[in-house]
C-alpha cells in the first residue's frame, strides 16, 4: 500500500514482465518494499476457471490455514526460503566425494548455479535420481558397500542453541547481505555446538569468501557480479575440526 | 482459551506406556501441530504436575496437509496433526495417541514402513514407458496424491501389519500403475498380487473412505482399480472404459 491505495510496485519498476521477473530480483524488491508496508499478492483477478482447474490446492490451502479466499482478497506474502540451490557436492555421474555414496535432488547440486529457475528442480529430480541410480548400480557391483568412511559429528544441539541459530542465520543470510553482519553471524555461531550449526558456518564462510553478487547471493556491499574471481563453485569441506573453503572451476560448456 | 493436553508416552516398543498433561494456552485456530511445537519449544518442557519432562517425540515435516507425516490419534480418531485445527474438537481436552496399528518407535512415532513393503509386493513399479490415458488423467492424478499416511489402515477392520491384507493404500496407489503399465506379463504379475493382498481381504466398510485426511476419491479408486486388476477391464478401449467407469462411479457416494 502506498498513500493509501493499492501499489501494484513490481508492474511500475518491471514494465515489460511485471511480477514475473527471476525470482531473485522479485524477492529483493518485496524485501525492500517489506520495510515501508505490508506485501500481497493479489490473485483477485484470476479468472474462476483457471482457479478451479489450476490453483485449488492453493485456493484450498489459503483458506485452511490463512483463512483467505483469494478470489476475494490479496494475501500477505514474504520471501521465505523455497529451495537450496548449493548442497552435496556431485560429479556429472551424481556421485559424491565419499565412496559407494551418491546423492540426488536438492540436496545435492550441481547444475542450477547461483539461480535455480522456475519448475528447474524437476531435472534433479527426475535425470538426477535416475543418474545416481545407474552409479550406484555400477558402484555395487565393483566394491564392497560396507567400507564407508566413518566421521565422528558432534552430537545434536540443544532446542535453545537451535534458536539462536534460526536467529542468526536469518538475520545474517537472507536476501540482502553484507561483511560485517556475516562476520557477527560467524561469531555467534562459532559458539553454539551440535551439527545444524557446522551447517550454518559452512554457508556462512561460503557467503563471506564470494565478494560479489550473483544470483540469489546478493551482497550490498559487492552489488555486482565478478566473473574473473567468482565464475566458480564455492566449496566447503568439514576436516573434522574447521570448515574450509575453496573455489572450483566451473565445468566447461559442451 | 485453555486446554488440557494429555499425551501417551513411551520410551521404546519395549517400555510401559505413560500419560502426560500439559496446559497450553493459546487460540482456538491452532492446530494439533502448533501445539506440539509450541511445547516442545518450552524450555524447560514441564507437566502439569509441575516435573521437567523430555520433549515429545513427534513426525512432521510439511505442516500444509502435502507429506503425511504427523498422522496420529487425536481424541482417538487417526487424522493428521497439521490440519486439525483446536476449534473443530469437541472440548478442552484434547488427547493424541499414536497410531495403534504400527510398531510403535517413541512417542507419537510409529514405523510406517509395512506400507511401503506392502507396494513393493504388489509389485507396483512401471515395466515399459507410462501410457498416459487422457480418459483416465483425473482419477490417475488422484491416485498419486496419496500421502501414504496410514490413517485409512488405522481405521480399517481388516487390517494388521502381521497380515497379508494391504488395505485401501494399495488399492488407491495401484491405480494408476494398473491403467499405465504396457508390459502385460509385469501387469499379470500386478493383478495376481492385487487379488492376492487387496480384494480378497478388503470387506468393504469403507471406512477408508471416510477417513482420508485430504478427501481422495477412495471408493472411486478402489472400483477402479478392482475393474483393472481383477476383472480385466483394461482389455475395453480406452473410451468405453472410462465411461463404464463414470457410470459405476456415480452410483457410489463420492467427495
Amino acid at each position: 500500500m502506498k498513500d493509501g491505495k493499492q501499489w501494484y510496485f513490481m508492474e511500475e519498476k518491471y514494465p515489460e514482465l511485471g511480477n514475473l521477473m527471476p525470482r531473485d530480483i522479485t524477492a529483493r524488491e518485496i524485501w525492500k518494499v517489506s520495510h515501508e508496508s505490508e506485501v500481497f499478492l493479489d490473485m483477485t483477478e484470476i479468472s474462476e476457471e483457471i482457479i478451479s482447474n489450476k490453483l485449488s490446492g492453493l485456493a484450498d490451502d489459503c483458506m485452511t490455514y490463512l483463512h483467505k479466499d483469494i478470489r476475494k482478497e490479496p494475501v500477505s506474502v514474504l520471501p521465505g526460503i523455497h529451495y537450496f540451490m548449493g548442497g552435496i557436492l556431485v560429479d556429472e555421474q551424481h556421485r559424491t566425494p565419499i565412496q559407494n555414496l551418491c546423492a540426488a535432488g536438492e540436496c545435492c547440486a550441481q547444475y542450477h548455479g547461483a539461480n535455480r529457475l522456475g519448475g528447474n528442480s524437476l531435472l534433479g529430480a527426475l535425470y538426477g535420481g535416475r543418474v545416481a541410480a545407474k552409479s550406484a548400480c555400477e558402484q555395487a557391483d565393483v566394491v564392497d558397500l560396507s567400507c564407508a568412511t566413518q566421521i565422528d559429528f558432534p552430537p545434536a544441539s540443544q532446542i535453545s542453541e537451535i534458536k539462536q541459530l534460526n536467529k542468526v542465520m536469518q538475520e545474517t543470510m537472507g536476501v540482502v547481505r553484507n561483511e560485517n553482519t556475516l562476520l557477527n553471524g560467524i561469531q555467534t555461531v562459532q559458539a553454539l555446538t551440535g551439527n545444524l550449526p557446522l551447517l550454518g558456518m559452512a554457508v556462512l564462510k561460503s557467503a563471506l569468501a564470494r565478494k560479489e553478487s550473483r544470483g540469489a547471493h546478493w551482497r550490498e556491499d559487492y552489488p555486482k557480479s565478478n566473473d574473473d574471481d567468482y565464475l566458480k563453485t564455492t566449496v566447503a569441506r568439514f576436516d573434522g575440526k574447521q570448515i574450509q573453503i575453496s573455489f572450483v572451476p566451473v565445468p566447461e560448456r559442451r | 482459551m485453555i486446554y488440557k493436553i494429555r499425551i501417551r508416552r513411551q520410551e521404546s516398543q519395549k517400555s510401559d506406556s505413560y500419560w502426560q498433561e500439559f496446559e497450553f494456552d493459546g487460540s482456538k485456530n491452532s492446530s494439533v501441530a502448533n501445539v506440539l511445537k509450541e511445547l516442545n519449544s518450552r524450555t524447560p518442557l514441564k507437566d502439569n504436575s509441575g516435573n521437567i519432562v523430555t520433549p515429545i517425540s513427534w513426525e512432521c515435516s510439511c505442516m500444509v496437509r502435502k507429506c503425511g507425516a504427523c498422522a496420529m490419534l487425536i481424541n482417538e480418531r487417526p487424522r493428521l496433526a497439521c490440519s486439525t485445527f483446536l476449534h473443530t474438537l469437541k472440548g478442552s481436552t484434547i488427547t493424541l495417541k499414536p497410531l495403534s496399528k504400527f510398531p510403535l518407535v517413541r512417542d507419537l512415532i510409529v514405523d510406517r514402513s509395512i506400507l511401503f513393503e506392502n507396494l513393493k509386493k504388489l509389485n507396483l513399479w512401471l515395466e515399459s514407458e507410462a501410457y498416459m490415458n487422457p480418459w483416465t488423467h483425473e482419477p490417475r492424478y488422484q491416485s498419486a496424491r496419496c500421502l501414504m499416511c496410514g490413517c485409512c489402515l488405522e481405521v480399517c477392520p481388516n487390517f494388521s501389519a502381521n497380515g497379508t491384507f494391504a488395505g485401501t493404500v494399495a488399492a488407491v496407489n495401484a491405480f494408476r500403475i494398473l491403467n499405465e503399465e504396457q508390459e502385460s506379463t509385469h501387469l499379470n504379475e500386478i493383478s495376481a498380487e492385487y487379488k492376492k493382498r487387496f480384494f480378497e481381504g478388503c470387506g468393504k466398510s469403507l471406512s477408508c473412505h471416510d477417513i482420508c485426511p485430504i478427501g481422495l476419491p477412495v471408493e472411486e479408486l478402489l472400483v477402479r482399480s478392482n475393474a483393472a486388476a481383477v476383472w480385466g477391464a483394461n482389455k475395453m478401449d480406452d473410451k468405453s472404459y472410462n465411461e463404464c467407469m463414470k457410470r459405476v462411479s456415480q452410483n457410489h457416494q463420492i467427495r
